[in-house]
Formats: C-alpha cells, sequence, structure tokens
C-alpha cells in the first residue's frame, strides 16, 4: 500500500468513524442540559462530604485543593471504566455491536471516537466541578503552573485510555462478568490513585504498585503543580513515568483488545447476549 | 393478605436476585466480589484519617472510631437501597424483565422489598468484614468497645425499614423516568452520605443545612448504631434518640406505602411498567 492510499485510509477509515462516534458521544452526552447540571452535582456532593470531614479532623487547607483535583481527575476514571468499556456490553445487549463489526469502520476507531466524546464531555464537567470548588470552598491553585498540570493532564488521559481498551475487550467477550470486573477496579483504583490524599503517604511498595496506574501519577503530578507551585525540575520524573506508560499502554491495550475480539469471533461470543 | 403466600413469594424473590446477581460466577467468587469493593471504600475514607494522623502527629481513637463506623454503616445502608431502587431501572430497561415479573408478582412494592433484602443481607455481610478490617486499620483496641446485641438487632431491623421504605419512595419516582431513575437513586444515597453523620457529625454542618439533615433518620440510626456498638460512645440521651428514630421510621413507613400505591396506579394506567426508552 502507497503512502498516499495509508493516508487515505487512516483519513477515511479511521479518523472519520471516530470523529462521526465522539460527535453522537457529545450530542447525546449534552442534549438534555439537566444531566449536565446533574453529573456536575453528584461529585460535587461527595468532594463536599470529603472536604467538610478534612476540616472537621483539622485538616491543613490545602486539602481542599487536593480533594477537587482528585474528584475531577477521577471522572476520567469512571469515563475509562463506564463509558468506554462498558458502553460496548451495551452496544452488544441491543444489537449495535453487530452493526458495528460488520461496518468498514475498525473497531478501535470508534473506541477512538468513544474516548474523544467522553473527554469532551467529561472535561466539561470537571472544568464546572473545579470552578464551583474553587468558589464555594474557597480553594486556591498557582495558574502559573497550569501549563506543565495540562501537559501531564494529557499524557495521563493518553495512558488512560489505553487501558480502556484492553477493558472495552473484556466486555465484549465477558458480559456480566466485565460489568463486575468494572466495578471490582472502580474504589482500588481511587484509593490507590490517593483521590482524596497525597501517595507519598502511602508506604513504599502501594507507591510502586501506584505508579503503575497513570491516573495516580498524573493526579499527583497537576497536584504539585497546581498546589506546591513545584515546576519541570522536579516533575520531570512525572513526565518521563507517564511517557512510558502511554507508549506501554496503548499498544498493549489495543494488542489485548484485538486478541479478545479474535477469541470471541472463534468462540462465537462477540454477538451473545445476556452472558 | 395471606401472610404464608406472601413469604413464598419472598423466598422466590430473594433466591431469584441472588441467582441473578451471583449468576456471573461460582458463590465464593461471588463473596469475594461483595467484599473487595466495600473494603476499598472504606481504606479510602480511613486513609484520610491515616494522612492526618501522619500530618499532625496526632492520633484520635474517637475520630477513628467515628469515621470507620459511619462508612461501615453507611454502605448497610446503601447497598440496600441502591440494590432496590436500581431494580426498576434494571428490570425494565435493561432486561425488560419488569413486566412479567409484574404478572407472577402483582404487588409491586413488596416485590421490590424483596429484592432489596438480598441487598440488604450482602451489605450486612460486607459491613461486618468493613467495621472488623476498619477498627484494626486504624488502631481501634476491640477490646474496649462494649455492643449492646438487643439494642443492635433493633436498630438493623429499623435500618431496613427507614431506609427500604425511602426507597420505596425513590423507586415509585424512577418509574417516571428512565434517564432520571439512576441518577436519583446516586443522588438520594450522596445526600444521606453527606447529611447522615457519616464522616463528621451533623453539628459541624453548617446552619443552613442542618435542617435538611433533620429530614432523614439517618443521624439518628447512626448514632445510636455507634452507640450499641460501643456503650461508652457519647449519644447524650439514647432513649430520646431511639423515640425520635421509631417516630422517623413509622412516618418512613405510612408515606412510602401512600406515595407508592399513588405512583403505582398512575404508572399502570399511563402503561409505563412495560415502557422501555432504551436508556
Amino acid at each position: 500500500m502507497s503512502m498516499s492510499s495509508r493516508l487515505s485510509w487512516f483519513i477515511n477509515r479511521f479518523l472519520r468513524p471516530a470523529f462521526g462516534r465522539a460527535y453522537v458521544r457529545i450530542k447525546g452526552g449534552n442534549r438534555e442540559p439537566s444531566w449536565i447540571l446533574w453529573e456536575i452535582l453528584l461529585p460535587l456532593i461527595m468532594i463536599t462530604s470529603v472536604i467538610w470531614a478534612y476540616e472537621n479532623m483539622g485538616a491543613p487547607e490545602f486539602f481542599k485543593g487536593f480533594v477537587i483535583i482528585g474528584g475531577a481527575m477521577m471522572s476520567y476514571w469512571y469515563n475509562v471504566l463506564w463509558g468506554m468499556g462498558r458502553t460496548l456490553y451495551w452496544e452488544k445487549e441491543t444489537g449495535n455491536l453487530e452493526v458495528f463489526l460488520l461496518s468498514d469502520a475498525p473497531l478501535p476507531s470508534l473506541l477512538l471516537g468513544m474516548a474523544l466524546g467522553g473527554m469532551f464531555n467529561t472535561t466539561l464537567r470537571s472544568i464546572a466541578v473545579i470552578i464551583l470548588g474553587v468558589v464555594v470552598f474557597k480553594a486556591e491553585f498557582n495558574v502559573d503552573y497550569l501549563p506543565l498540570a495540562i501537559l501531564i493532564f494529557i499524557l495521563t488521559l493518553v495512558a488512560l485510555y489505553g487501558v480502556g481498551l484492553a477493558l472495552s475487550g473484556l466486555h465484549i467477550v465477558y458480559g456480566r462478568m466485565g460489568v463486575r470486573i468494572n466495578e471490582l477496579l472502580d474504589e482500588p483504583i481511587m484509593f490507590l490513585s490517593g483521590q482524596y490524599y497525597p501517595i507519598s503517604t502511602f508506604p513504599m511498595a502501594l507507591q510502586y504498585i501506584a505508579g503503575l496506574i497513570p491516573l495516580a501519577i498524573g493526579l499527583d503530578g497537576v497536584r504539585r503543580a497546581l498546589l506546591f507551585s513545584e515546576g519541570i525540575d522536579v516533575l520531570w520524573l512525572h513526565l518521563l513515568i507517564l511517557f512510558i506508560l502511554m507508549i506501554v499502554f496503548y499498544p498493549l491495550g489495543l494488542r489485548i483488545l484485538n486478541k479478545i475480539v479474535e477469541r470471541g469471533r472463534k468462540d462465537g461470543r462477540l454477538i451473545l447476549r445476556w452472558i | 393478605m395471606d401472610i404464608g403466600k406472601w413469604l413464598t413469594r419472598f423466598k422466590a424473590v430473594v433466591w431469584l436476585t441472588w441467582k441473578e446477581q451471583s449468576g456471573w460466577t461460582k458463590p465464593p467468587y461471588y463473596f469475594g466480589y461483595i467484599i473487595i469493593t466495600p473494603f476499598f471504600q472504606l481504606i479510602l475514607y480511613a486513609y484520610m484519617y491515616i494522612v492526618i494522623a501522619f500530618y499532625s502527629g496526632l492520633v484520635d481513637i474517637e475520630m477513628a472510631y467515628y469515621l470507620v463506623t459511619g462508612v461501615s454503616l453507611y454502605n448497610f445502608i446503601g447497598a440496600g437501597l441502591y440494590g432496590l431502587i436500581w431494580t426498576v431501572h434494571s428490570e425494565r430497561e435493561h432486561f425488560r424483565t419488569l413486566k412479567y415479573t409484574y404478572m407472577a408478582f402483582p404487588n409491586l412494592q413488596l416485590y421490590l422489598l424483596s429484592r432489596g433484602f438480598f441487598h440488604y443481607i450482602t451489605g450486612a455481610l460486607s459491613t461486618l468484614v468493613m467495621l472488623l478490617t476498619g477498627l484494626i486499620l486504624t488502631g481501634v483496641p476491640l477490646g474496649t468497645l462494649s455492643v449492646k446485641p438487643m439494642l443492635l438487632i433493633i436498630l438493623i431491623i429499623l435500618g431496613f425499614l427507614w431506609s427500604s421504605q425511602l426507597g420505596i419512595m425513590v423507586a415509585g419516582s424512577s418509574i417516571f423516568s428512565s434517564e432520571y431513575g439512576p441518577l436519583i437513586s446516586e443522588a438520594v444515597g450522596g445526600i444521606l452520605f453527606l447529611l447522615g453523620a457519616v464522616l463528621y457529625p451533623i453539628e459541624s454542618l453548617p446552619d443552613y443545612i442542618r435542617p435538611f439533615a433533620d429530614v432523614f433518620p439517618m443521624r439518628e440510626w447512626m448514632e445510636l448504631m455507634r452507640y450499641a456498638l460501643n456503650s461508652s460512645y457519647n449519644v447524650g440521651d439514647p432513649n430520646q434518640l431511639l423515640f425520635q428514630l421509631v417516630v422517623k421510621t413509622i412516618i418512613y413507613v405510612v408515606a412510602a406505602i401512600i406515595f407508592f400505591r399513588f405512583t403505582e396506579n398512575l404508572a399502570r394506567k399511563k402503561g409505563l411498567l412495560e415502557a422501555t426508552l432504551h436508556h
């Protein structure tokens, strides 16, 4: 295949379906304004509970910022788990997955679309959560370090969505068991990522495990930049780890997805419902 | 109504829920599954206490006891409530079986209660594990606890009663919306977490929020449960609290019966029990 036909394939067969799928997700996720309100208020309830708990314990002021950033960034993990992984399960249950698989669009392209659409929707809500958190709880962030925080954040997202690729494969083949696996990954990742506290307070062994989770490294990096004004001279290791996780997780996720789909085809489980 | 007939149905629905919930794996794995998630939920919050102790260098056993019991006991209420409310959404929208179960068990309120009961049992199991591990993890000496078994049993029954009736009312509302049903259930769970003396005492809430906390029986139940697990825990006058809890529970039961009867009739007239919106 020549270079120009490869590029044409990439644009027409990969990117276009991805943007098409992202459009559906963005349109669907924002068509009802009251949903957006709910999706902002629900995380805020949890954030408020934790901030009041910290206040009651006499925690230092910067913990408010910790909790707000943790709550906002954790939404991306939920999006990977439920918006990306579980969606394929429901597409299978409703009969759409057959259409996806029969179409010309490769599955990773559709997943990319889901990821992009989900990122857009989650970003809208996370920004609102942060703004409300700052206004209501008077949390303070150093915006001079925002560019570095954004760089860390983008690397985190790419690595995280690589994990999402692998998870979506599990959902296609394992059905309800995949949903349970999702549920099992929910709270442990929240804990290991340090949703409400710095992972530097973990015992060393736990810190090494957390180092394998993109969200834990990303969350720590963003907090250090915005709350403790740490620059690239301190956070270069975070960037390096995230870069390594990104180049490992993305191809690995793709490989796992392809393997699982292939196995599903052989076993005839790709369109098997109610399992 | 014939009690014996109802109990037979109740048993069948609890068994059905067990099969539906655990059918994807073997029982030992299922028990592992129902314990892992709440366990990590507990250490997520218990670790907040550990971090503050780490920063301040101070150990506050009373604070640890408050936090661990709050998160663990909330799990009992939350698991049951969420399981009960979610039934309407999952059976009508996901599996489209609500109309069939309604024909087999034509009393939706009792059906939901039976479905929810299973979740209260699994919630109680995981709560027990959470309590024990949480208290050990935060260094609360288990030997100093003095449990009041009779009060504990009464409170578990009352907790099941008021929270399941709250769940019935929320489930009644969720019949009318496929989109908002799950959101409403999450919001109610979140509000109970926020206002229910789970992580902090109600007294530490801003003044304008406290009246909202008094709407729910959660605070009385939580405080009395803490007292029942450790009689040296100060709740002021436990009899007064118990009286308030009983009164609120009665109000919830009556309100749920009236409200659900109204919503069920309206839903039948509008054909909403079999309507799906592919949500």
